[in-house]
């Protein structure tokens, strides 16, 4: 309070301060006595004043002090009215910038005395109010002030003083006592006393009645002041009017007061507070607010009419105990309804006629009193509040305020019967609902007893008196994660809380989960002070739905961000259903649709990592396809989310394709499911699907479906937002690629390379695949280039099979070259025409959508034609027609690139054809001598070079083997084999000796400009002699594996290559090749390996051909297979093998008997076919034979009966046993392969003439002479070799040749 | 046991037709010789034999045919041999020369003919 008015100094005409008082000694920072005091001191030291402001200041200070004054004035020269004087100065001591006061100088006389008054006002800091009153007063009307002399009896007052009180300028003690109020005067006019004895300056705070009668609260300081010789002079004081200020400081207090009170009743009308607690509290209030003596709160009794309840405040008891009150006795029974809502006012008694009223004076003494009526129900007799006074005075403003505090009381009652109401009644649960899911509970600490209302018995959907009566026993319903925290937060450990607060989740019946609030209060006055509150009230409400969409906010802020990334719908899709779970569902996927049901995708999450992968297990299945559940799918902008509450059979059934569906969904457990279609632009996108397991028991529910819809709306969005972008890229892409191909085919790349190149441009920007299938014009397609954009699938593909096919099947490549149009294949059942082993492959890689595009048919008839095949298996895209002709832009495009690619291939490949066609496309098959040979080209396409073999049967029985290998490659070389092997063909029929064949051979090499060097080994073998005649020109040594000994090499005679040399010499080597040898002759593909010497090769081929049994048909294609195997050799290899192994001889011995005839022709001609005769020729031969077993049947025995036997060997020419027979000239050319067949048919009878067969027999001979080269019949000798022996010869010429 | 043979008999205007099949050697020609034989009658004016579905036929097969052509035109029936076109049995026909001594025809019809006509 030091801004208080009221800083005074007195100052003498010389310029001493005579007094000051403690207000002014604070505002200048000094004390008002000693050394560095105020008083005695020069007034200008006080002030820091510049010299001319000095001056004016000591002018005015000393003009105050000295003036006389006026005549006529008051007697005692009291107050002087001339107008002040006021300056603004800064004081000495305080040296804080600004802390300048206003001074005003006014004057005042005491006796002989006169002296300068200085009112101190700071200029800054001060309060507002006090400020702005203080210097109003200051400026234009000085402060009210006062001074005494030495006896301290006798007061004179300024004008200032007078003007405020309205009492004259000089009063005695007395008369100054009477003015202060009785309640203060004591007590003021004792302190009064006791300063002015002890000389102590003193403040006092009172009441002082001003002349209009009404009193003011004034701040009265006084100061002891001294003459200029030091000594006591008197009292000097000022009298400020702080009503204002005390008023204020009252109303704010009433305020808060009024407000805590607002509160305390608006809180019980929460709780089942009784009513009496509510009258209690509103009489305390009252009394605390009104300063009344006694307030009472009265409640009629409907019953008893005269009689009221009663809650009294201190100052008033009733007269009877039991709180009734004879009615007739209170003031206000006089009156209406309608005059006590109004409020009813005596403002003084003792104006009263009534006969109450002076009871009421003389019974309590009450001066005035008012009542108003607290509004209630109507209909029903108002409660009433009564305030009494003991004092006369209680106005309009009372009773305004007293209507306010009833209508406060009155709604908290209202509000409480209400609740009592609705607690007794059936309509409570109801109510409860459509009020918000609230309950009530009440629990009293010491009993522990709570009673929990029906509203909150509803919410937790329990029966009436289920939730029990103590909090331990409700608490079983609370979910057993929540029950400790529930625990802590309802029973708080700190006595002196007041309130409390928690949330858990409890569990209905059903199973349904909900969350409830739960806020409670302490009664106040429920126990003594000091204790834990005893009685406490708390409301419950059902927050479920606000839980879920604080979940639901929180989810939905976490996907924004995601949202409006700008991952792939890959990432977002992911990342949308792992923040749903667990939050909304317990598993959350969401299906887009593919424009084909393979294309269709799904992503997923579950709190159970193990449900969510059985689930992708049946998603793998592709069975499991939810969009069932949306049969109108193709009915956009219709669809809104499907809430499955309780998720039945029929549902399962509904989706599931198949039994083993209906298994997984079980196991999955699902109860309960929202289903929300994805739209984006009118399109559907697929489906967010939430799904509830039983565990939890909760459902979803209608206000569910919103999140969801607003999931799928966010969903949709984004892919959608996705796909837009991938559309844009993709679209660029297409541009890069015709670009990319253009570049390719200015780039000087082999062609092969540049084909590779066109198949990568395309990948992955246009498709995932690019696969070229190419082939001759009305010959086979076969796949020729593959780019993939997965290396896996590559690696696949190039394991997998490449049959060729014909350019008339119907696979579609094929399709696609006849018709010279794309096909578009979108389906996967169409895929199923393209019945090949990489087709298949593709469709179970996932291949889903494929473009096949024919490449322009060139001009030229031989070219190659070509098939592009773009393949997709992301199953987000698909070919859409700009696909379609940006394929065969591509494929036009890229045609100059294979086209020049083909005709290498062509170039190849006719080499190839070239080589294969001069090679023997046949052996011959000599009896007892089996041939085998195998040609592998070297490096695809690369190395078709000059290796070959042949070989030549000649007439005389012998055969010529040869193996040679031209230098070169390609159609030259396969050229100059030609020649060569030609050439060798006309030299073996002159004359087959080896070393003269390579003689002229090389001479004739020589004589060709453009011919190469060539090796050449030549083996002439004689199945009759079993010796053969080799010789080499610079060719590898042959094998020959004996039918008992370890393989050697043949001596190979060591020419020089043909045409190396015209001097080169060749000699021949004699070698036995007996029965069961067998010879391999070869190039050098077969022995040569990288890194390896050439030894190293011929152990091999050596040890491989060891470790063979006997001989395999294709005995040389094993060999092959068991050395090079899957390696593509660096160089061409050809092998040939002979094998010797003459077939066995037939030899019979059968009863010479009609009936065994049809047995022996059936064994001779079993054997003829085994050993390779020509069935015609074997038919003839049979029919000679027979006929002679036939006559050793008719004419060998007699009735005992013998045996014929039956003797057939076949052989080679050279070994015949009879002499060549005369041949046609057209068989002298070059022989096939001819064997001697000879026949003994033996009896051991006599040989008797001709029987019964007459004329007609005889014909026996004639057949077997037609039929056979010769037949010789030795009767044999009667006596020491009994029996006829027929034989038969013919050189049979049936067998295979080449 | 014999060979496996056919016979079948059968009459067209008067003219017996035995059609001959499987083999015939010299363990069936009696047997084959003595079923024709009894079929010939007084009314019978003649014989065609039909080998074209024989696959076997040696020298006594020969002598059958040579027997029976004897024996008709003995008592002045006609006979006639429907020969097979190619095969053994072909063979054995042209090695034996046997139209020289009867006649052949390409088909059975003809055969009929040759042999009724010729009665």
């Amino acid at each position: 309070m030091t801004s208080l008015p009221g800083a005074v100094v007195l100052v003498d005409g010389d310029l001493v301060v005579w007094s000051a008082n403690p207000a002014a000694a604070e505002l200048l920072g000094r004390p008002v006595d000693g050394p560095e005091g105020i008083t005695g001191r020069p007034v200008l030291d006080l002030f820091a004043l510049g010299s001319t402001r000095a001056v004016t200041f000591a002018a005015a200070v000393r003009g105050a002090a000295r003036r006389p004054d006026p005549p006529g004035g008051a007697p005692g020269g009291l107050l002087a009215t001339e107008p002040p004087t006021t300056f603004t100065v800064t004081p000495s001591a305080v040296r804080t910038p600004g802390a300048s006061l206003r001074v005003s100088v006014g004057h005042v006389t005491m006796g002989d005395h006169r002296f300068a008054t200085l009112v101190l006002d700071p200029d800054e800091g001060a309060d507002g109010n006090a400020r702005g009153r203080f210097t109003g007063q200051g400026a234009d009307a000085p402060v009210p002030l006062w001074i005494t002399g030495v006896d301290a009896t006798t007061t004179w007052y300024n004008a200032a003083w007078s003007e405020m009180t309205g009492y004259p300028a000089r009063l005695d003690l007395d008369e100054w006592a009477d003015l202060i109020h009785p309640d203060d005067r004591d007590a003021v006019v004792a302190a009064y006393r006791d300063a002015v004895s002890t000389r102590r300056a003193f403040e006092l705070q009172y009441r002082l009645r001003s002349a209009t009668g009404v009193a003011r609260h004034v701040l009265d300081r006084g100061t002891p002041y001294r003459d200029h010789h030091g000594r006591y002079a008197g009292w000097v004081g000022s009298t400020v009017d702080v009503s204002e200020l005390v008023e204020a400081k009252d109303a704010l207090a009433l305020r808060e007061h009024r407000q805590a009170a607002a509160s305390m009743l608006g809180r019980m009308g929460l709780g089942p507070a009784p009513i009496e607690e509510i009258r209690q509290a509103a009489v305390d209030l009252l009394h605390a607010e009104l300063h009344t003596d006694a307030a009472d709160y009265f409640t009629p009794i409907d019953d008893l009419p005269d009689c009221v309840l009663l809650a009294h405040a201190s100052g008033f008891r009733p007269d009877r105990a039991g709180g009734t009150f004879p009615r007739h006795q209170l003031f206000w029974t006089r009156a209406s309804d309608d005059d006590l809502a109004d409020g009813l006012l005596v403002p003084d008694w003792r104006a009263e006629t009534e006969l109450v009223a002076g009871t009421f004076v003389a019974q309590y003494g009450y001066r005035s009193s008012m009542a108003v009526a607290v509004p209630g129900e109507t209909g029903r007799r108002p409660d009433v509040i009564v305030v009494h006074c003991t004092r006369p005075g209680l106005g309009p403003e009372e009773l305004a305020h007293l209507r306010y505090l009833a209508q406060v009381v009155g709604a908290a009652a209202t509000e409480r019967r209400t609740t009592r109401a609705l607690l007794d009644r059936e309509t409570v649960l109801t109510l409860s609902m459509e009020a918000g899911r609230m309950g009530h509970w009440v629990w009293d600490r010491t009993t522990t007893e709570a009673h929990f209302s029906p509203g909150l018995e509803a919410i937790c959907g329990r029966e009436p008196g289920e939730l029990g009566n103590r909090w331990r026993a409700f608490s079983r319903f609370i979910l057993p994660s929540d029950r400790w925290r529930a625990r802590r937060e309802l029973f708080p450990a700190d006595p002196a809380e007041t309130e409390v607060h928690t949330e858990f989740r409890i569990t209905k019946p059903d199973g349904d989960e909900r969350w409830l609030e739960i806020r409670g209060r302490a009664v106040p006055g429920s126990s003594p002070p000091g204790t834990p509150p005893r009685r406490w009230v708390g409301v419950a409400i059902d927050v479920t739905e606000q839980k879920a969409a604080e979940r639901e906010a929180r989810v939905m802020a976490g996907l924004s961000d995601l949202f409006a990334s700008r991952h792939g719908f890959d990432t977002i899709l992911e990342r949308v259903v792992r923040a749903v779970v667990p939050h909304l569902a317990d598993t959350c996927s969401i299906h887009l649709v593919g424009d084909t049901p393979t294309a269709r995708r799904w992503w997923l999450a579950d709190t159970d990592p193990e449900v969510q992968q059985r689930i992708d297990e049946a998603q793998a299945r592709r069975d499991f396809d939810p969009l069932n559940l949306l049969p109108d799918l193709d009915r956009p902008g219709h669809h809104k989310p499907i809430l499955l509450g309780e998720i039945t059979d029929a549902d399962r059934r509904r989706v599931a394709r198949d039994d083993r569906d209906l298994e997984l969904f079980g196991r999955h457990g699902a109860t309960s499911a929202i289903v929300a279609p994805l739209e984006a632009r009118g399109r559907v996108l697929g489906l967010l699907t939430l799904e509830l397991r039983g565990t939890t028991g909760h459902r979803y529910a209608e206000t569910d479906l919103r999140a969801a819809e607003e999931l799928a709306r966010r969903v949709a969005n984004a892919v959608d937002n996705a796909r837009l972008e991938r559309d844009a890229r993709q679209a660029r892409d297409r541009l890069d690629v015709l670009a990319r191909v253009g570049n390719i085919l200015t780039v000087s790349l082999d062609s092969d390379a540049r084909l590779r190149a066109v198949a990568q441009a395309v990948v992955p920007s246009f498709a995932d695949a690019c696969l070229i299938h190419s082939g001759p014009a009305g010959g086979n397609l076969k796949l020729s280039h593959v780019a993939t954009a997965d290396p896996k699938l590559g690696e696949l593909v190039a394991a997998a099979p490449h049959p060729t096919f014909s350019m008339e099947s119907d696979v579609r490549p094929a399709e696609a070259l006849r018709s010279g149009r794309p096909i578009l294949l979108e389906n996967p059942a169409e895929f199923g025409r393209l019945d090949t082993p990489l087709a298949r492959l593709m469709v179970d890689q996932g291949m889903h959508s494929s473009l096949i595009v024919p490449m322009p048919v060139p001009d030229d008839p031989d070219a190659t034609l070509n098939v592009m095949s773009f393949l997709l298996f992301d199953p987000t895209r698909r070919f859409s027609h700009e696909d379609v002709a940006l394929g065969v832009e591509l494929a036009r495009r890229a045609a100059p690139a294979l086209e020049h690619a083909a005709s290498y291939e062509r170039e190849q490949h006719t080499a190839e054809v070239l080589q294969r066609n001069l090679l023997p496309d046949r052996l011959p098959s000599l009896p007892g001598v089996t041939f085998s040979a195998c040609y592998v080209p070297g490096l695809a396409g690369v190395s078709v070079g000059g290796d070959w073999y042949d070989v030549l049967p000649l007439t005389d029985g012998r055969v010529l083997l040869a193996v040679g290998d031209v230098v070169g490659l390609g159609i030259p070389a396969a050229t100059n084999m030609g020649r060569i092997r030609t050439v060798l063909q006309y030299c073996a029929l002159e004359d087959p000796d080896p070393a003269t064949v390579l003689a002229r051979l090389n001479a004739y090499l020589r004589a060709l400009p453009d011919a190469e060097m060539a090796t050449l080994a030549l083996l002439l073998y004689d199945p009759g002699s079993e010796r053969g005649l080799l010789a080499s020109a610079g060719h590898l040594p042959p094998l020959l594996r004996p039918a008992d000994g370890p393989v050697r090499q043949l001596p190979g005679g060591g020419g020089a290559p043909l045409r190396a040399s015209a001097a080169s010499r060749y000699e021949n080597q004699e070698v036995e090749i007996g029965s069961g040898s067998t010879v391999v002759l070869y190039t050098d593909g077969i022995v040569e390996r990288r890194g390896e010497s050439l030894d190293e090769g011929f152990a091999r081929l050596s040890r491989v051909l060891e470790s063979v049994d006997g001989a395999p048909d294709d005995l040389a294609g094993h060999l092959v297979e068991r050395i090079i195997g899957d390696r593509t050799p660096p160089d061409d290899t050809a092998v040939l093998t002979m094998h010797v192994c003459p077939p066995a001889d037939l030899e019979l011995s059968r009863p010479a008997r009609p009936e065994e005839l049809a047995r022996v022709r059936a064994a001779l001609r079993r054997w003829l076919g085994r050993s390779g005769a020509a069935d015609d020729e074997a038919a003839e031969v049979v029919l000679a034979v027979n006929e002679a077993v036939a006559n050793a049947v008719i004419h060998a025995y007699g009735i005992g009966g013998g045996e014929v036997m039956l003797s057939a060997r076949l052989r080679s020419p050279a070994r015949a046993t009879v002499p060549e027979r005369a041949r046609a000239p057209e068989r002298a050319t070059l022989p096939p392969g001819d064997m001697e067949l000879e026949v003994v048919v033996r009896d051991t009878g006599r040989w008797r003439p001709p029987g019964r067969s007459g004329s007609n027999g005889g014909r026996g001979f004639q057949m077997m002479r037609g039929l056979m080269d010769e037949v010789a019949v030795d009767p044999g000798e009667h006596e020491t070799a009994p029996g006829t022996t027929v034989v038969l010869r013919r050189r049979l010429t049936g067998f295979p040749t080449p | 046991m014999s060979t496996a043979y056919e016979l079948r008999l059968d009459t067209a205007g008067g003219v017996l037709v035995a059609a001959l099949g499987g083999e015939v050697d010299l363990s069936n020609v009696d047997e084959i010789e003595d079923r024709i034989a009894r079929e010939v009658g007084p009314e019978t004016t003649g014989l065609a034999i039909d080998l074209r579905e024989l696959t076997y036929l040696d020298s006594s097969g020969v002598r059958l045919l040579l027997n029976l052509n004897d024996r008709l035109r003995g008592v002045r029936r006609g006979f006639a041999v429907a020969r097979a076109r190619d095969g053994v049995v072909a063979r054995v026909v042209e090695l034996v020369h046997l139209g020289d001594e009867m006649t052949l025809t390409d088909d059975i019809e003809g055969a009929v003919e040759a042999a009724g006509g010729s009665g």
